[in-house]
């Protein structure tokens, strides 16, 4: 689904555009090299935006994907998504840097069975340990159980939180300002000033950006001298966005898993799962 | 405002080298056209397989069969028709290819699968002084280098782990893994149709060092005389003595390759031979022999189990025999052409025969029996391919070559993928680079001299130019020269020793002490070679150590089939646990731990028992294949 049209730019920088598609619908546009990536996929294109759809729409899918969208759009789709047990996953890139969001609340996952801690083992000293090759020689009998047991999985729901929870901690609160210096990278920041600006139509200039870059740093009471990313370095937030950058968020998307927000910056390379709000 | 600026752009002109055009070669150079590279080389020797097609998004069905290279340019021109992009289908390895050929580029980005050509592109940037990104993907693990001369560590600086090898006699008599069972299915496709290895046997092995008593006699239990009474082919199937023996391809042969006889041999009279090896069963489950009569043949095939399932002992019976049939027919057509078969594990029959010939020997050794599907990724060696780790991996190449030709040398990372985050949260977790090791026989400027130690009586020539020169120092085309004798041993010059090949070193005048120079043109790569003569190797048993007082290096007696990437589990662990390294440390001492090739399991262990503690582990994982 996409309402926008092909921009000479996104021409050259978006792989499943047709050629000399600018100026068309972007999903349209996109339709063929979709489809012949796997000609065994069923695929279907809307070309209207996601705002205009009722909430019965979502209803038919089992996971929604929301990439490049507005704060407010992700926020309500989120919520739709939540109410009605819909997967939901949402997604953004800024020039070199990018975030990603998922949301698989009220969902079962299979997660590898905790391993019991014997006491034995933690009391056990070097010298009373036997050697390694010894016990293997010991335990070859009943090599087929313990290989059994390290398979074993366990059904377990995940708790998520919100995409509004995430990403509205009340940093200066009491309970996330001791956690809050470790719990957030660099560039956090940026992207959630951009997040914010982008919310409305109006045009982002430097000085906007920075104030609100600025803005979010006080929110969360940290030290804007000692941040990794630094206002010379706001400029690799602005278009276009870096195709690589693109290529891992793309890929951390599709891969999926039990994550909560996922940031990236090329900048200083780093690619952080956050708990966001952080655990108590 | 805008970080795409002029000056940009303008760095963007200069020629980069993409070796590969694979999984990662395909997004790789998506990436690099659309970051906007201007000045692309693609080189790979590969044609496009319909298996390549779930991943390798640039290739379409049309065009299986085509080289890849060329494909994945014309897709790159029409993404960016602007693009100047030139490709070779051809192996990087080849002479043309040499030092003039790397000096073109400002950077060279590997998306290889292998470590010989990832060995030798890395000399060959090292020789001239081109940065190069390392890259690879295993699974859902991947990571990204980034690797300048003199600056950080080479490609060799950490030994890779040793190919996965597994002692002879865990395989021949002792299996206790599925994969165990799996090599032996497959080396016993090869004894009776393929290409024989006289050290892949799968013949019970009466020499296995655990059988003996202290004395070092060999102890057979008195049931040993009953073991091959099996009617019909006792006596072919016990096993005399290694040169008594009939090949075990002789002796299906005069049984015509009959299902059955083949079937009581393998897993009837030979298990029951290993169990009259009674040491051996003190402390394991002892295996259970079989008999064809047990089964109805024919009678246990539920038709359409799925690959993915768990198949009954019966269905694998019924697998089996068909499996040898097509395959002794064919064997026989091949036979007139003077071919033999060669294994391959897209096609069924030979696949069939060796998942049912590891299920059934697993039944008997108590061992969990696999589908075919997972016997097939396990006996094709393959961890699969997942595109989103592709896509991660060549995006994350792209930065650091953004960041290398854009000269911002202190920002290039070191990056791993990690399956969960570490502590600190990163799930694509970077470290500062590690400096070159001081005592690489690669990249040090100082120190080009290694430590062999082997059997100058018993290794041949070629031995030493094929297992020690090519596999375990990854050269291409080597010269030798012993230096006590001015003698050329080896000659890259065609025809010119050959006559050398089948003689041991020692014939040739080769000394305990003995120094050899040896020397690759191409790769710009020469490194001494000190021989230790020792009496008690065979012929093709070596150690490679940069320190001869150190008398082993790292000995992984029977490497989990995924030691590769155990590496990269072992680097994760490190992360999970949030041990960062020293960086900038070498090598803690001189052991290179090259691999070993495993032959005599029992001098090996005396190697390692007297050194326990002193066994180092690399200290740095490694580009994964």
């Amino acid at each position: 689904m996409d309402d926008k049209t092909v921009t000479e730019h996104e021409q050259a920088n978006q792989f499943l555009l047709a050629p000399d598609s600018t100026g068309q619908n972007r999903a349209l546009a996109s339709e063929k090299r979709t489809r012949d990536l796997n000609p065994m996929v069923e695929l279907k294109i809307i070309t209207s935006t996601v705002d205009e759809q009722p909430e019965e729409f979502f209803k038919e899918y089992d996971l929604v994907i929301l990439i490049d969208q507005k704060y407010d759009m992700i926020n309500k789709v989120n919520k739709i998504c939540r109410k009605e047990g819909i997967r939901f996953q949402s997604g953004g890139v800024f020039g070199w840097n990018g975030y990603a969001f998922f949301d698989f609340n009220n969902h079962i996952f299979l997660l590898p069975k905790p391993k019991p801690v014997t006491i034995a083992e933690t009391l056990d000293d070097d010298t009373s340990r036997p050697s390694p090759k010894k016990m293997k020689s010991q335990s070859s009998v009943e090599a087929v159980t313990l290989e059994d047991e390290e398979d074993q999985k366990i059904k377990k729901e995940v708790p998520f939180s919100s995409f509004e929870a995430a990403f509205n901690v009340e940093w200066r609160s009491k309970k996330y300002l001791r956690r809050a210096k470790r719990a957030i990278p660099s560039s956090y920041f940026p992207i959630r000033a951009l997040l914010r600006l982008k919310n409305t139509n109006d045009e982002i200039s430097d000085e906007k950006f920075i104030d609100a870059w600025k803005k979010e740093i006080e929110n969360a009471n940290q030290d804007e001298s000692i941040q990794v990313i630094q206002p010379q370095e706001l400029t690799f937030f602005s278009e276009p966005q870096l195709s690589p950058v693109c290529a891992i968020l793309g890929g951390i998307i599709g891969q999926e898993g039990i994550k909560n927000v996922f940031l990236y910056s090329a900048l200083d390379t780093t690619g952080i799962m956050c708990k966001f709000p952080p655990d108590q | 405002m805008t970080w795409r600026n002029a000056d940009f752009l303008q760095k963007l002109q200069k020629p980069i080298l993409v070796v590969g055009a694979g999984g990662i070669g395909c997004e790789l150079i998506k990436n690099l056209v659309l970051t906007g590279f201007k000045n692309i080389h693609v080189i790979d020797l590969d044609t496009i397989d319909v298996s390549n097609l779930n991943r390798q998004f640039l290739f379409r069905k049309e065009h299986v069969g085509k080289p890849k290279a060329q494909v994945a340019a014309e897709a790159a021109k029409a993404l960016c028709p602007d693009v100047n992009i030139k490709f070779y289908h051809d192996s990087i390895m080849k002479e043309d290819y040499g030092v003039e050929f790397f000096q073109q580029f400002a950077i060279v980005l590997n998306a290889l699968d292998n470590k010989a050509a990832r060995s030798h592109v890395n000399r060959l940037c090292l020789g001239a002084v081109v940065p190069l990104v390392e890259s690879g993907s295993s699974g859902y693990l991947g990571q990204v280098a980034v690797i300048m001369k003199g600056k950080t560590e080479c490609y060799e600086c950490v030994p890779k782990p040793a190919q996965k090898t597994f002692p002879g006699c865990t395989i021949r008599n002792t299996p206790s893994e599925p994969i165990h069972c799996i090599v032996w299915a497959k080396s016993l496709f090869n004894q009776l149709f393929g290409e024989v290895d006289p050290d892949d046997d799968v013949s019970p092995d009466p020499n296995d060092e655990e059988n003996q008593n202290p004395k070092g006699n060999t102890v057979m239990s008195k049931s040993s005389s009953t073991a091959s009474m099996d009617g019909n082919n006792s006596e072919n199937s016990k096993p005399v003595s290694e040169t008594e023996k009939l090949s075990t391809r002789q002796w299906a042969a005069v049984n015509n390759y009959d299902p059955e006889k083949l079937f009581n041999k393998l897993f009837f009279d030979d298990i029951n031979y290993l169990l009259s090896m009674s040491n051996l069963w003190k402390e394991r489950r002892k295996p259970t022999p079989l008999q064809w009569s047990q089964f109805l043949s024919g009678e246990g095939s539920s038709r359409e189990s799925s690959v993915n399932t768990l198949w009954s002992l019966d269905k694998w019976c019924n697998v089996y025999e068909k499996a040898i049939q097509e395959l002794a027919k064919r064997f026989d057509e091949s036979a007139k052409e003077n071919r033999v078969l060669t294994w391959d594990k897209d096609d069924e029959p030979s696949m069939n025969f060796v998942a049912a010939c590891a299920n059934i020997r697993s039944h008997i050794f108590h061992i969990p029996e696999k589908s075919l599907f997972d016997v097939k990724s396990m006996a094709g060696n393959i961890v699969p391919a997942i595109a989103t780790t592709n896509a991660c991996v060549a995006g994350m190449i792209v930065v650091e070559a953004l960041k290398v030709i854009r000269e911002e040398f202190d920002k290039v990372r070191s990056i791993y993928i990690l399956r969960q985050p570490n502590p600190r949260g990163k799930i694509l977790a970077d470290d500062e680079p590690v400096g070159p090791n001081p005592h690489c026989y690669v990249c040090s400027s100082h120190k080009r001299e290694i430590f062999v130690r082997l059997n100058i009586h018993t290794m041949l020539v070629k031995t030493f130019e094929s297992k020690i020169l090519k596999q375990s120092l990854n050269m291409v085309a080597p010269d030798v020269i012993d230096l006590f004798t001015n003698r050329i041993i080896i000659s890259s010059e065609e025809g010119e020793t050959d006559a050398l090949m089948d003689k041991p070193l020692a014939e040739l005048g080769v000394k305990n002490g003995s120094q050899f120079d040896c020397d690759d043109y191409l790769q710009k790569f020469e490194i001494r070679i000190m021989l230790l003569h020792h009496e008690e190797f065979k012929s093709d048993d070596f150690e490679i150590t940069t320190d001869p007082h150190v008398h082993t290096a790292k000995a992984e007696n029977g490497v989990h089939p995924e030691a590769e990437i155990a590496e990269s589990h072992r680097k994760e662990e490190e992360h999970k646990n949030g041990n960062k390294e020293g960086n900038g440390q070498p090598v803690e001492d001189g052991v290179l731990s090259m691999e070993i090739i495993e032959k005599s399991p029992g001098l090996k262990r005396k190697a390692v028992d007297t050194n326990d503690e002193k066994e180092t582990s690399p200290k740095r994982s490694r580009i994964i294949e």
